[in-house]
């Protein structure tokens, strides 16, 4: 690769005012905080689940400061207990789970900060719908799920409190509401609540059909149908998933769902 | 090169990356997840067909470009820009650092998106003209134009509002 016509960087050049070199250096010398790359990674654990659980124990036990006194327990127990960090433990995920949650209720503010680790206030289930988009068909090879008997829909899910979608315009920044929906179809089904995670995800179909994280609702969606007993869907749906998505980078553990499924039938 | 060996290795030149964009200290880890959710979904098309910094400089730039676009930000105010005029020159302390880095940002900030792209690859990553022309999808030509543009921007720049003793001066005669 040929440089020959690039000219002198400017830092290097003997001519270049003291004000100038001192701002370059100031730019050059830009790095992300103590702590900063782990905490990012934790979001990314939560909001698109890459990563292992080891992973995300691993980057809780490291940097991460909790806020809350479960996850701050937690983490200085790993961390006394057991390094290198490498734990695939209830515990470890969980503080984990806590972890994330928190960071993002801190990091996205501006107003729209999401509620799932704050108690659960009565305004939040009596806010406004946001402004919806036309319900778009779903993709034929991808049923719609509705998965909820009218009694589930009925009955509050315990132990889930509701995000802050209702309260969030969709115009705002689609990708962080999509983001939040994710997580909080993600929590349901940690907690066990597979009807609601379906129902967050169909929520998730209906506002972003054509998302940024669609291939990480249809592997939840996989998931949320196995939990829920629902064996034959899920196959379906894990095959209709690697036909669209061959290469995607879920592709391996969806395969490994749809296997899951086809035995529990 | 899988999504996590990716993240570890280039974090830091996200963050670094963002941060010469314009993106404030407040709202670069959401910003650098929002990249990582780009880089997650679309690492398996990569195939290495050029470097990967200069691929990931690329997803920056359009996610930074959006964020911009959804929430323009209000500029520093005069006061607070002129506040780090004629300070002498510390960086061993972390507060002059900032007060560097906010310097930085408002001299950046006169100069128009992607010649101040072409400007920090150039003087502050330290890339060849043609990795930016890559990074950038854009012709060698037109990197090498856009960054003597963004030169006379920047010394401009400077020197308006890093000569020392004159900053009300300045302040006064751009609001009058």
């Amino acid at each position: 690769m040929s440089t020959s016509r690039d000219p002198v960087r400017l830092f290097l050049d003997p001519a270049c005012p003291d004000s100038e070199r001192g701002l370059l250096a100031d730019g050059v010398n830009i790095a992300p905080p103590r702590g900063a790359e782990d905490r990012v990674w934790l979001a990314l654990v939560g909001a698109i689940g890459v990563g292992a659980a080891g992973a995300a124990a691993e980057a809780t036990a490291g940097t991460v400061t909790a806020t809350t006194t479960t996850t701050t327990s937690t983490a200085a127990k790993v961390e006394a207990g057991l390094t290198p960090v490498k734990i695939v433990g209830l515990a470890a995920v969980l503080a984990a789970v806590v972890a994330v949650a928190t960071y993002l209720a801190g990091a996205w503010g501006g107003g729209h900060k999401p509620t799932s680790v704050a108690p659960a206030a009565p305004a939040e289930t009596t806010a406004v719908a946001p402004p919806q988009p036309p319900p778009l068909p779903p993709p034929a090879e991808t049923p719609a799920v509705d998965d909820a008997t009218p009694a589930e829909r009925a009955r509050p899910t315990p132990g889930v409190r509701r995000s802050v979608r209702s309260a969030t315009p969709a115009a705002a920044n689609p990708l962080r509401q999509e983001i939040t929906l994710i997580k909080e179809a993600r929590q349901a089904l940690r907690d066990g609540h597979a009807a609601h995670a379906l129902r967050v995800l169909e929520e998730c179909r209906r506002l972003h059909p054509d998302g940024v994280l669609v291939q990480e609702r249809e592997r939840l969606t996989v998931e949320a149908l196995i939990a829920g007993g629902r064996a034959a869907e899920a196959s379906a749906r894990a095959a209709a998933f690697l036909r669209r998505y061959p290469d995607s980078p879920h592709a391996g553990e969806v395969r490994e769902l749809g296997r899951k499924a086809a035995g529990d039938r | 090169m899988t999504f996590e060996e990716a993240y570890r290795a280039h974090f830091a030149f996200v963050w670094r990356s963002l941060r010469r964009m314009g993106i404030r200290e407040e709202d670069v880890a959401d910003v650098a997840q929002e990249v990582f959710i780009v880089v997650h979904r679309k690492l398996p098309e990569f195939a290495g067909r050029s470097k990967l910094t200069t691929w990931l400089y690329g997803v920056c730039f359009r996610v930074a470009s959006e964020r911009r676009r959804a929430a323009p930000r209000p500029p520093l105010a005069e006061q607070e820009a002129a506040a780090f005029i004629g300070r002498p020159a510390d960086p061993g302390a972390t507060a002059e650092r900032n007060q560097g880095l906010a310097m930085l940002e408002r001299v950046l900030d006169r100069i128009p998106d992607e010649q101040r792209a072409v400007f920090c690859l150039f003087e502050l990553e330290g890339m060849t003209g043609e990795e930016i022309a890559e990074a950038l999808q854009i012709p060698l030509g037109t990197a090498y134009s856009r960054l003597r543009l963004a030169r006379v921007a920047f010394s401009a720049a400077t020197a308006e509002l890093a000569t020392p003793g004159e900053p009300r001066a300045a302040t006064r005669g751009r609001t009058a």
